[in-house]
Formats: structure tokens, sequence, C-alpha cells
């Protein structure tokens, strides 16, 4: 087992420290009516097509 | 001839979905019985809702009798407990004993004859595997809507306490080093970190995520990969992105070894202890099978049979052990027909998987420390549906199960909550395909990466709540219930 997963306690600081971060126009988007609505039907159009290729 | 009786133990997502099913697509050519201990029942992906106070229990259950006298469906409200697959030497007939929970005759011995029986027992909490593990314990669970509900009145106290300028620890996660259902798990962890926020008290709260995967983003699937930005990107990569935004700590490889009050002992991947003290855990038991045994005609014990050690349904799995880099796809079950009794099924939670879907890992010391295989809504409810399909068809004399629900060749969609706001409320959106890697056919990442996809937002949230709606409509049977899919 290699340092970097160990689990003891290195600090929030530390351990976020080395995360992927969103942007904050990222971080809109999220929550932005508009676009959510169209990623809504991306979504559903997404899961649609999974749930067709599990049944068939 | 008498009209063949199909038994299903169970009324959870895997149970109810078989029993519905049978119900529509035999009408009156057969007898559909249903067996469960509890009276309700509970859409258990909202008791999340319930756990931060947002939902009431009762907006996640509903009694199950007057659905099934609505369908023509029997109803014991009772416990199962011994198979009699062979019948009893004087007679034959196949039967299940049960113990009635009804508060009127608890503990009535029930006889209930079958020509064919799905076991859909789902799974037992198992709190006792770690000590001081639960809500009889040191922790609380999120498991079934009265526990939820209590993890929400501990976390009304809590805030009242921060609100009196306290800082408070919470520790949320697995409570064992062979839990599944991280999924859940995480869940409640951020949509606690939600509502805290929402209550204005964030920055009193100390928040940690306590897991037994080896990574962030396993999820006990070996986690999934997912094309975004130029990149083929491992889920470690966005859960670690998505706990570090929200400041949230995390704990990896652990297993629990005990609770005390207020502190979690445990033992690491690398064989080191710890602790982790806290002022509110909610920690997931690990799971089992409920413990129904078996006896032949003469009464001699024959649970091993029909069971694994785990207590799990043995099917159609190929259960040779073998080491992680020979592990197939069709290791998986795909009918779910036990070997010993093909009249006897298994569905959702309650099948024996042929092995974890991650890789299996034990410390030093040998405690196993990896998570086992989850088996979520959509494939419990799929399984429930084939399952009911097969034994349609050999009722209409088919020889055989005739279909098929392979985990290793269906894939899944689910929605996980991160916050419960119409407006400010996201949710991860996530389909994998398969659920279970399949090498032979996508050698580099197990999945299809054109049908495995993840992504958080607004939408994902307004796609929880509908499918909130949706699954309870279906589960009650309305008008076109039938249409709305697994
Ligand atoms: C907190 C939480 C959140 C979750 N969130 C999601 C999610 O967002 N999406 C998702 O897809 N999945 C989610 N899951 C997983 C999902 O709930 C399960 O996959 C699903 O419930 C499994 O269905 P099942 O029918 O096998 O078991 P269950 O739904 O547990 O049903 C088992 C049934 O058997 C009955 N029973 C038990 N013992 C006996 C006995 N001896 N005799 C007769 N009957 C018995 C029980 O009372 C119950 O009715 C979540 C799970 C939890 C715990």
């Amino acid at each position: 087992m290699t340092a970097v997963y160990t689990p003891f306690d290195q600090g929030r600081r530390a351990q976020g420290s080395f995360a992927t971060k969103p942007t904050d126009f990222t971080k809109s988007l999220r929550t932005n009516v508009p676009w959510q609505i169209l990623r809504f039907v991306v979504i559903n159009l997404k899961m649609i097509r999974v749930i067709w290729k599990s049944h068939h | 001839m008498s009209r063949p009786r199909v038994v299903i133990l169970g009324a959870g997502v895997a149970g109810h979905t078989s029993a519905a099913f049978l119900r529509k697509w035999l009408g009156d050519e057969a007898e559909v019985t249903v067996i469960s201990p509890r009276p309700d029942y509970n859409w258990i992906p909202s008791n999340i809702w319930v756990g931060v106070g947002l939902l009431q229990p009762d907006q996640v259950m509903f009694p199950l009798q007057p659905i099934y006298q609505r369908k023509g469906i029997t109803f014991h409200q009772a416990k199962a407990t011994v198979l009699h697959p062979e019948g009893l030497d004087e007679d034959r007939q196949p039967f299940v004993e049960a113990e009635s929970t009804l508060e009127t005759s608890p503990g009535l011995l029930l006889r209930v004859p079958y020509d064919y029986l799905i076991n859909a027992t789902g799974p037992k909490l198992s709190f006792e595997a770690t000590p001081g593990l639960g809500p009889r314990g040191h922790s609380l669970s999120v498991c079934t809507a009265p526990h939820a509900q209590e993890a929400s009145r501990a976390l009304d106290e809590a805030v009242a306490r921060m609100k009196k300028g306290d800082r408070q620890r919470f520790l949320v996660g697995t409570g064992h080093g062979t839990c599944t259902c991280q999924g859940a798990a995480f869940e409640y962890l951020v949509n606690l970190e939600f509502e805290l926020r929402a209550r204005g008290v964030r920055e009193k709260a100390d928040i940690t995520y306590l897991t037994n995967e080896f990574e962030l983003g396993d999820f006990g699937m070996g986690g999934i990969h997912i094309r975004r930005g130029g990149y083929v990107t491992p889920s470690n990569i966005f859960t670690e992105s998505l706990l570090a935004e929200r400041g949230l700590r995390w704990v990896t490889q652990a297993h629990v070894k005990g609770l005390e009050p207020g502190c979690a002992s445990l033992e690491f991947l690398n064989g080191e202890d710890g602790e982790e003290r806290f002022d509110l855990a909610m920690l997931l038991p690990p799971f089992k099978g409920v413990g129904l045994k078996a006896l032949d005609r003469q009464g001699a014990d024959i649970t091993e049979r029909l069971f694994a050690p785990s207590g799990f349904m043995r099917v159609d799995a190929d259960y040779q052990a073998k080491p992680f880099e020979a592990w197939l796809a069709s290791d998986w079950p795909r009918t779910y027909q036990s070997p010993a009794f093909p009249n006897i099924f298994a569905a959702g939670i309650a099948f024996a998987p042929p092995h974890p879907i991650s890789r299996p890992r034990q410390s030093p010391r040998g405690t196993a420390i990896t998570p086992a295989p989850p088996r979520t809504g959509m494939p419990s409810a799929m399984i429930g549906r084939a399952v009911a399909r097969s034994i349609y068809s050999m009722i209409w004399g088919a020889k055989e199960p005739t279909t098929t629900a392979s985990m290793a060749e269906m894939g899944a969609a689910c929605v996980a909550s991160a916050g419960n706001n119409p407006f400010r409320g996201t949710a991860a959106s996530i389909t994998v395909f398969p659920i279970v890697p399949d090498f032979e056919r996508y050698p580099e990442f197990g999945r299809d990466l054109n049908h495995t996809f993840g992504e958080i937002g607004l939408a994902g949230h307004w796609i929880k709540i509908l499918l909130h709606h949706l699954f309870i409509y279906k589960a009650k049977m309305r008008p076109f219930w039938s249409f709305i899919p697994e």
C-alpha cells in the first residue's frame, strides 16, 4: 500500500487540497434553472436509453 | 386441478414488484400470496430525507393490506422462518412456515403451501456484527423509516446544541469492514451537510465520512469511469471533489471494531488502529440473509443446500471460489432459480452474489475491509419482474425459467440526492452499464462508456423528486402503474 491512500488524519486542508474543485462558473450552472431544464431532458433521455438497453 | 399457488416472501422492492406483475399477468389463473412481517411498504431511498427531517415516515410508507385486497393478492403479516421444499413424509406439498407479527396474534404459526416460491426477504440489518453499533447501541441508522425518524430527532438536538454555541462532530458512513450500500451513507452525508447549512449552523460542524472503501467513489462496484472534458476519469476524483468542495473530511479503508458512547474504534487496512470521536454517528450495518431455515421431508436440516453461509439464497451463480483476476461476468446469476429446487427463486438482495464486485482486501490481521456488492432498487425490481415472468411461463408449461436479468448484463440508473431544495438542491444522476463490470466485453474499464455517465445538478434533484412520486404511485398499483419502468 502506498502512502497516498493512508487513511490517517492528514488535516482537512491537506486532504482537500489535492482534490479537483469546480470553478464558480461550473457551480453556478448546477443550479441555473434554464440550463438545468435542458439537463433534465438530456439526463432523462440518457437514463431511458440505459433502461431500454437493460430490458432488451 | 386447483389453481397454482405462488408465495412471495417479502414485500420490499423485489417482492412487491414480483407480486404486482404476477397478479397482472396471471389474472385469476393463480393464487398470489405475500408474506411479510411489516404491515407497510417503505420506499427506502427516501428514508434519507426522513433522516434529515424533511419528510415524515408516512410520506415514505403506506399500508399494504388495502392494495393487496384491491388486487386480489393474499397478504399474511408474518415472518417466514422455515422452508419445507419437499413437504412432509405424509404430505409432499411444499410449504413455508411463518410466525404471525399481527398484534392480535403474535407468534401464531402459519403453514402456507406453495407451488412456486420467491424469496425476496432482502437483508437482515446486522448491527450485532459490530459491538455498540446501531440505534440500540451508540449510533443511528436510516435503513428503516423509524430509524430515520430517530436520526432526524438526534439531528434536531445536535442543531439545538450548535445554536447554543457548541461544536458538534458528525460521523457518517459504514459501521463494519464488509458493509455495502455506501451510496446511501454518502447521500445521508451530503444531505446532512446541506441541511446544516440551511439551518445556519454549518460552521459549528465537523463532518467526517468513514468508509470501508479502498478509495472514495468505489461504492462497492469497484468504482466507475466517466468520459468528461477529454479524459476518462474515475469516480474517486468526482467523489473527492464533492467532499472537498463541501469541506467534508474522509477516512477510507476502515473497519469499525466497536462503538462506545461518542467514540468509534477502528482497524485500518494497513493493520493500524485508530479512533474517531463523534457527537452524532450514522453508520450503516453490514447485511446478511434473514436467516431462513430449510428442512427436508423427514425434518433434517437442509439449510446449507439452499443458502450460503451469509444467509443469502444460492441461485444459478458460479460460487466456485476464485481470485479477483479470474472473476467473470458470467459468474453472476441470470434466472435466480435455486439449483436445489426448481420451483424456488430469490430476488433482490436475498440472492447470494457469487463474489464481491470490488477487489477483496484484508488487513494483516485478516479482517476483511472491502465493500460487499450493492443490489440497488433498479436491479432488485428488474430481478423481481424477471423471476415473476419465468414463473408465469412455467405455470403455462415452460420447463425452465424463460426470463433473465443478470446484473452483468443490465445497467442501472441511480440518482443520489446531495441536498433537497426545489431551486438550490442538487443530486448526482448516474448511469452505469453494466452494473457488474464485464472485462471480456469492455476490456479497459469493464463498462460501456457510452452508457456510463454522471452529472451533478438541480435537474438530478428534480428527477429524484419525480422518482419518489412515480415509484410510490407504481407501488400503490394505481392506473397504468405497469408502464412506469423499474
Ligand atoms: C437508506 C437507504 C437508501 C437507499 N437508497 C437507494 C437509492 O437511492 N436508489 C436505489 O436504487 N437503491 C437504494 N437503496 C437500496 C434499496 O433500498 C434496495 O436495493 C432495495 O430495497 C432492495 O430490495 P429488496 O426487495 O431486495 O429488499 P427490501 O426492500 O429490504 O425488502 C425486503 C422485504 O422482506 C421482508 N422480510 C424480511 N424478513 C422477512 C421474513 N423472514 N419473511 C418474510 N418477509 C421478510 C421485509 O420486511 C421487506 O418487506 C437504499 C437503501 C438504503 C438502506
